[in-house]
């Protein structure tokens, strides 16, 4: 048998989240180079999902809305002194926090703002959109072009296994640079402080693989997410 | 003529089923009365502009299913709660990034409430399965009348994918419960039950397969 065999034997098994950590990895890492196998979770995920609405229904405790409510109402008072704060000159730390807060989305809105435009002079967006499977994943770069720090956040793309690592590339004419490795939460959110040392001046393609967890001198595997300026 | 079932979404024709699942079953079908409310991706729109309205009317709508599947998994009423709370509100500050090619609102929240309390179980450690099937004991409640605060057209649906795991041999669907609603791996379930490794996956596996054929022409999922 095969090891595509043996990996789609066990693709049922890692929809349901029921695989060793070590059999997860295989797959994971099977997954990123075998559609067809990728196709087969897409159907599986479905089936859990089917599985998830056919437990029977129950009445919530008296006073569990009433909890919900309030707490969401505190969070979006929460999040209004986030917006309103603006820039802060030291892009690093503090761009990293704000778009872990606010969201790949917003952020891109939020630098689009005229308060942010009058405070950044250097400062520029990157979109990063999804490829093949991830089309739905997506991504923000903020980079000071006269410096050599930056900021990635991304959306939608899968939790990689202990093997494997996303790794962020920039491309200067025929020159790759490595932004670095990061991970996605297990709801694909991911986030990156880049630091170039020669600073970004000149790049103009960005792309993002997966790659062994160590890292890769150059991208080995298909770009999940690509944007460019 | 359509109808709307009684939180506002398109109602499904009575009397015949466009699925393999129920093609033709008549009785799988519930009366529905007639209400307008607004559609569930409307509400998740309204929720993306900061309306704790739409909040509201969500959690009127699927209040039961999340915490029925939450209380399924954990198994006590408070962690129930927590999980229940925790998903509404991931719901709330994640609106944006719900995909309606993707999947239905209901079938969105259901996977966040399965993920949430997998990993409240995971957390406690007690990974140390409880041989039971779940749909088992689900059977005797679906032949009971429909639940009349859920929406009817999920009421259906629930019905519908029940009858399909409940048709599964025993033993395939027992080890599929503890893998489902206990978070347990092939190993876990193979010492649990002392059956071979090999007859776990197996059956696993053979569920599975035979779920993703009855629920290919599905689409309410």
């Amino acid at each position: 048998m095969s090891d595509h065999e043996v990996i789609r034997e066990l693709i049922a098994a890692y929809a349901l989240d029921a695989l060793d950590a070590d059999e997860s990895a295989r797959v994971q890492e099977h997954l990123t180079t075998c559609a067809g196998c990728r196709m087969d979770l897409e159907e599986y995920a479905r089936v859990c999902d089917g599985m998830a609405v056919s437990a029977a229904p129950a009445a919530p405790p008296q006073g569990l809305e009433q909890k919900i409510l309030r707490e969401a109402s505190l969070a979006k008072q929460r999040r209004v002194p986030w917006i309103a704060r603006a820039w802060n000159p030291a892009l690093a730390a503090a761009a990293a926090m704000l778009i872990i807060v606010l969201g790949a989305g917003n952020v891109a809105q939020w630098v689009r703002s005229p308060q942010f435009q009058a405070r950044s002079k250097g400062l520029v967006t990157v979109a990063l959109v999804g490829t093949g499977e991830h089309k739905d994943a997506y991504g923000t770069m903020v980079v000071d072009t006269d410096d050599n720090e930056g900021v990635l956040a991304v959306r939608g793309l899968p939790r990689l296994g202990p093997e494997s690592r996303y790794q962020l590339w920039l491309m200067r004419g025929t020159e790759v640079h490595s932004g670095g490795l990061f991970q996605v939460s297990e709801d694909g959110y991911g986030s990156l402080l880049i630091k170039i040392p020669g600073g970004f001046r000149g790049f103009r393609s960005f792309s993002i693989s997966v790659e062994p967890a160590q890292g890769s001198p150059a991208p080995g595997g298909t770009p999940v997410l690509m944007g460019g300026l | 003529m359509s109808t709307t079932n009684p939180r506002g979404a398109s109602a499904p024709r009575r009397g015949r089923c466009s699925t393999r699942l129920c093609a033709g079953r008549a009785r799988d079908y519930i009366p529905l009365m007639p209400r307008e409310t607004p559609d569930d991706r409307d509400l998740m729109l309204r929720m993306t502009r900061g309306e704790t309205q739409a909040l509201r009317e969500l959690y009127a709508r699927h209040g039961r299913l999340v915490y029925g599947l939450a209380l399924r998994i954990v198994g006590d009423q408070e962690t129930a709660e927590e999980v229940s709370q925790d998903v509404f509100l991931r719901a709330w500050e994640k609106a944006d990034t719900y995909r309606q090619e993707k999947a239905q609102v209901r079938t969105w929240l259901a996977r966040i409430t399965r993920n949430r309390a997998i990993d409240v179980l995971r957390r406690r450690g007690s990974r140390e399965a409880r041989a039971r099937d779940v749909w088992e004991e689900m059977k005797n409640e679906l032949e009971g009348r429909p639940d009349r605060e859920t929406p009817a057209e999920t009421e259906e649906l629930r019905r519908r994918i029940s009858r399909a795991i409940l048709s599964l041999p025993e033993e395939q669907r027992a080890a599929l419960s503890l893998a489902f609603f206990q978070g347990q791996t092939h190993r876990q379930i193979a010492a649990a039950t002392g059956e071979p490794l090999g007859t776990v996956k197996s059956r696993i596996r053979g569920a599975m397969l035979k779920l993703r054929d009855q629920l290919k022409d599905e689409d309410q999922i």
